[in-house]
């Protein structure tokens, strides 16, 4: 090779071209592209595989986090109700007992002939110890 | 090499069935264009192995993205861009290795490793002394055959930069192989 033969903007000489493609040259029989061939359909496998798992695992994810709230929603509209309950009985409670001034306005003998004496002593004492 | 020298008439049926999922359609495929692929990725990485990798990568990477294929496109010029991209990050990822470890890559054939003549192990020196785009484009256009469109293409580069780096590799490869004589 002489540099007459090797010019700016000509192609590289022949042997050189040669040379570079025995470099690059690749591998040869068919063996090996079958078994490469097999190789990457095998990681496609993989692929595809990791890819449904992906799929069921998205499905377990929606299907958790809707089951969570399903829990979250149960307990939260347990407790509203709970607390709904509480404030009715409560309610209630006020509104069916007498106020401490109602009970000290009663005069002794209003009270029910079918209380016995024993009922009367444990309103008075009740009474008193407000 | 156009395209349709590449395109075999049922290429797109093939495509087609393995977009429908049909693996041994995408096998056909593989067998079609492995040793293309492979021409791609070892102008990028010039390890064997390291192309070998890249191309299983880019199968697969274009298996997945399959569904967002063209079928009025050619297959091999897609194919062949992911294949660069493969071959090119793992290029990025191979950057530790050694300039004395590419020299030697390089210099020796796959074929026959032990039997490296002198003009061989030059050039193997010369073009690993090369920046990686441009050692790229030399080995697809003056060794593989490919257009400077295709290269632009494949390379995700402007043409005129493909013909621009081709311009500059070979001018540094004589500079480096000025001394060689073969008479």
């Amino acid at each position: 090779m002489t540099d007459n033969q090797i010019r700016l903007d000509e192609p590289l000489p022949d042997e050189v071209i040669a040379a570079g493609r025995d470099i690059y040259a690749p591998p040869g029989g068919s063996a090996y592209w079958n078994a490469l061939e097999s190789r990457i359909m095998a990681k496609l496998g993989d692929s595809a595989a990791s890819r449904w798992w992906m799929v069921v695992g998205g499905w377990a994810r929606s299907g958790l986090v809707a089951a969570a709230a399903i829990i979250v929603a149960t307990v939260v509209g347990a407790l509203l109700l709970q607390a709904r309950n509480q404030e009715a009985r409560t309610a209630y409670d006020t509104s069916s007992q007498p106020t401490i001034t109602e009970t000290l306005s009663v005069p002794a003998g209003a009270l029910s002939e079918r209380d016995g004496p024993d009922t009367r002593d444990a309103t008075f004492r009740d009474v008193i110890s407000h | 090499m156009t395209d349709q020298s590449r395109n075999p008439p049922d290429e797109r049926a093939l495509t087609a069935a393995a977009q429908r999922g049909d693996q041994a359609a995408f096998g056909m495929l593989v067998r079609l264009h492995s040793k293309r692929a492979y021409a791609v990725a070892r102008a990028i990485v010039t390890v064997h192995e390291d192309a070998e990798d890249a191309v299983q990568e880019a199968f697969v990477r274009a298996y997945q993205a399959l569904d967002r294929f063209n079928l009025d496109q050619s297959f091999g010029p897609w194919l062949n861009r992911i294949v660069a991209n493969a071959a090119l990050d793992l290029a990025r990822r191979r950057k530790v290795r050694s300039t004395d470890e590419l020299h030697e890559s390089l210099a020796g054939s796959f074929r026959d490793p032990g039997e490296a003549d002198e003009l061989r192990r030059r050039l193997g020196e010369a073009l690993a002394q090369l920046p990686e785009r441009m050692r790229s484009v030399l080995v697809l256009h003056d060794i593989e055959g490919y257009a400077h469109s295709e290269i632009g293409k494949t390379l995700g580069i402007p043409e005129g930069t493909a013909r621009s780096d081709l311009h500059h590799a070979r001018q540094r490869l004589r500079g480096m192989l000025r001394d060689l004589r073969n008479d």
